[in-house]
């Protein structure tokens, strides 16, 4: 009896990815370098956008510092050492050049540490800081069981959660931080290894 | 050598001068670091321009370019 209807790749709706997307079913625009020709991407996963609220904190309140100190200065005279002025135009843009230094890492390392899952396989990317990336990936076919767990009030209220990919024997577990939609990661899983995804 | 004459005539401005000058040049070659992780991770997955993976290394670019700027415009001016 014929198929009335397969799901294929061609048939599943395309998410094009921008640049704060975190969850993306089927996206377009997107390639990886070791892609096989028969080899689609079913799902590609960021951090949720709020992990990077911390940095961007810090980042503004790192900034807004030193006009608070000319402030603090004006109040309460001489409180501030007096810097010759080409001295403080130095001192005052590399404060603000190391400063800018914080988010464009951050943003950088958030970007890049991707979680990818494909009709074959399933790829971590992963970008600690600027001196460690690690890439991990392996086969569908090795992996055993997939779980997820949500930490706190806001990963449930917004969530996210943490995906645990287990794979079989000594083969390194995969571990996606903070994903969006943890639940429905796992399911897109069972589904892939279930075979009713292609 | 006298020592302590040598400090005397030794121009305070120095102490200062050398460390920052030599902490922006080492900031440079940090964001060459940075630079070179980010042409290495665009490498192993390529993102489309739309989403901003060609922003970034554009972003990293300038930076890179700005800090340089600083570092010559310290050599000048301090």
């Amino acid at each position: 009896m014929p198929d009335v209807f397969t799901a294929t790749h061609d048939a599943a709706p395309k998410d094009s990815i921008g640049m704060f997307s975190t969850f993306c079913q089927h996206p377009e625009g997107i390639t990886l370098s070791d892609q096989e020709k028969n080899e689609h991407i079913i799902l590609f996963l960021r951090r949720h956008i709020l992990t990077t609220l911390p940095w961007v904190l810090t980042t503004i309140l790192l900034a807004i510092a030193p006009p608070l100190l000319l402030l603090a200065d004006t109040v309460v005279p001489e409180s501030l050492p007096t810097i010759p002025g080409n001295y403080a135009f130095v001192l005052f843009s590399f404060y603000y050049l190391v400063i800018l230094a914080y988010p464009i890492m951050s943003a950088i390392t958030w970007f890049y540490n991707i979680g990818i899952i494909t009709n074959l396989r399933v790829i971590d990317i992963d970008s600690h800081n600027i001196l460690h990336q690690a890439v991990a990936s392996t086969n569908l076919a090795d992996i055993v069981d997939s779980e997820y767990s949500q930490k706190g009030i806001i990963a449930s209220h917004f969530d996210y959660g943490d995906v645990f990919i287990q794979t079989e024997g000594i083969k390194p577990n995969f571990e996606f931080h903070a994903t969006p939609k943890p639940a429905k990661v796992v399911n897109i899983i069972g589904d892939l290894l279930a075979g009713r995804v292609s | 050598m006298d020592l302590f004459a040598f400090f005397q005539e030794f121009n305070v401005n120095l102490l200062f001068k050398i460390p920052l000058l030599l902490l922006q040049f080492l900031f440079f070659i940090f964001t060459l670091i940075l630079l070179n992780q980010t042409r290495a991770l665009a490498r192993i997955i390529h993102v489309n321009a739309k989403s901003a993976s060609f922003f970034i290394r554009l972003l990293v670019l300038s930076y890179a370019v700005a800090v340089l700027s600083l570092f010559l415009i310290s050599l000048v001016i301090l």
